[in-house]
């Protein structure tokens, strides 16, 4: 073998190699449903075969309330989690800033029907200004579901697995007083609607989103362990989430616009949060009584009401982030209730809305 | 994306990898005719990679076609580096101007690809 064919077949094999180190330590994920890990079996047997065939890739924790059963009635179970594994809740918080109008309504601090221009002067004189902080709350105030101008980076971000939403709060209202109204008064599910109506009622209390909540709800319900991070720089080892195919996602803050879907919370926290609005006690509760005139069940603050021929009524809320979903179902009548939380992009109603409505075999 | 989407991803890779792997080392009529295409081959398949491993999800879709895909891409990388010292850098041909045109899309295209998988990793 002579120098001109030694070197090639040198340099020919260091490339093969080097392409078979890089392929290999590279390897794509393939995230699959955990086994049963935590919390109640029964419960888990009763819900896995759903949540495997819903799409549930990796962890799930879910709670269930039964108030019949007194404090004994609230159950939870992990797949890969457990009571104390923080997930994205993505517009599961919705809810909390519905409840968070209510309380300032029973506060005396805002009238349902006040303009949004009355408490964010910035937005004085604009199509933003003039909706009501009620519309604001059924998606109805006619603003579109995110920035018109937002648009395409929003749709570069999620197509890189990124957090799409990164706009400080200058810059939200700022984009906000730049929109024009889209069928007002038709249902119009809306990001931009919900974190105006998070900031609003933050100014009228003299404080921030993040502090208004901490007062108002998290500290009365004692979720220790829910909390709302702005930037994702500040996320600290946070659980990783995938998409409905299994691509890892980056974690999502929200940032300005945190009201409509920045809360991480567990399922130990959430399962207080579902026990307090069943019995009444959490804050702003009311926010799940029909307030208003809408379609496709947005009839209350935030939350949807379901009314159906022959079962019960569900009050819900769902949410979804790059990475995450959950989704809270309630029978108040009845009594129970049930939350979801996933670290798969992939909605899983049928595990909750089951449950409330079926229970399961202890 | 659709697991039956993830799928047909993973065996489009697999098929390109051979493909690559005929190019390097296959008949005659079959080879890469210069280093200019020698190159633009396995930027297009590492382009592929980085499709099939940032916006494809695995989850279900076998990964062993992952392992075969890369096996196969270092076979015919290992086969055009061989290759590299008897060809020309550009094979002369009638209708160099098409061909020119075809790189450059294909350069537009990876590139845009490359720059938005590094921004997801």
């Amino acid at each position: 073998m002579t120098r001109n064919t030694t070197l090639p077949r040198v340099v020919a094999a260091v490339t093969a190699a080097a392409v078979l180190t890089v392929g290999l330590t590279t390897l794509p994920p393939s995230p699959h449903l955990q086994p049963h890990t935590s919390g109640d079996a029964a419960l888990a047997r009763a819900v896995e075969r759903t949540a495997r065939d819903q799409g549930a890739l990796d962890r799930v924790a879910l709670a269930y309330v039964d108030l019949a059963d007194g404090p004994d009635g609230t159950v939870t179970t992990g797949f890969g989690a457990d009571d104390t594994t923080e997930f994205e809740i993505g517009s599961l918080t919705k809810t909390f800033t519905g409840n968070l109008l209510q309380v300032a309504v029973e506060r005396g601090e805002v009238t349902p029907d006040q303009t949004l221009g009355g408490v964010l002067t910035e937005l004085a004189g604009t199509p933003a200004g003039g909706v009501t902080l009620e519309t604001l709350s059924n998606h109805t105030s006619g603003l579109p579901g995110a920035p018109v101008e937002m648009l395409p980076s929003l749709y570069v971000a999620v197509t890189t697995n990124r957090d799409p939403y990164e706009a400080s709060l200058d810059e939200l209202l700022a984009m906000a007083g730049r929109q024009e109204l889209v069928s007002p008064g038709r249902y119009v599910y809306s990001n931009l609607g919900m974190s105006l109506l998070g900031h609003a009622l933050a100014r009228v209390a003299g404080t921030t989103y993040v502090d208004l909540l901490q007062d108002r709800m998290l500290d009365p319900l004692g979720m220790t362990r829910t909390r709302v991070v702005l930037e994702d720089a500040d996320l600290d080892d946070p659980t990783s989430g995938w998409s409905a195919s299994g691509v890892a996602q980056q974690p999502w803050s929200l940032a300005a616009f945190a009201p409509a879907g920045g809360i991480r919370s567990t399922v130990g926290d959430m399962a207080r949060y579902v026990r307090a609005l069943l019995d009444g006690t959490a804050p702003g509760a009311a926010a799940m009584d029909p307030h208003l005139e809408g379609e496709l069940g947005a009839v209350a603050y935030a939350w949807l009401v379901l009314e159906q021929d022959d079962a019960p009524t569900l009050t819900l809320h769902n949410g979804q982030t790059g990475g995450f979903a959950s989704y809270l179902a309630l029978d108040r009548a009845g009594g129970r209730g049930a939350v979801v939380l996933s670290n798969t992009a992939s909605q899983l109603p049928d595990v909750a809305v089951g449950l409330v409505e079926n229970g399961y075999d202890r | 994306m659709t697991a039956t989407t993830s799928l047909t991803v993973a065996l489009a890779l697999v098929a390109f990898a051979a493909l690559y792997v005929a190019r390097a080392w296959g008949p005659e009529r079959l080879r890469l005719k210069d280093r200019t295409g020698a190159v633009a081959e396995s930027v297009g398949l590492l382009t592929l990679f980085v499709l099939s491993r940032t916006f494809v999800g695995w989850a279900g879709v076998p990964v062993l076609l992952w392992v075969a895909a890369v096996a196969l891409a270092a076979v015919g990388a290992a086969g055009a580096v061989l290759r590299w010292g008897s060809v020309p850098g550009w094979r002369p041909r009638r209708r160099a101007w098409f061909r020119v045109l075809r790189l450059g899309g294909a350069a537009l295209v990876c590139g845009t690809v490359l720059v938005l998988g590094a921004a997801a990793f």
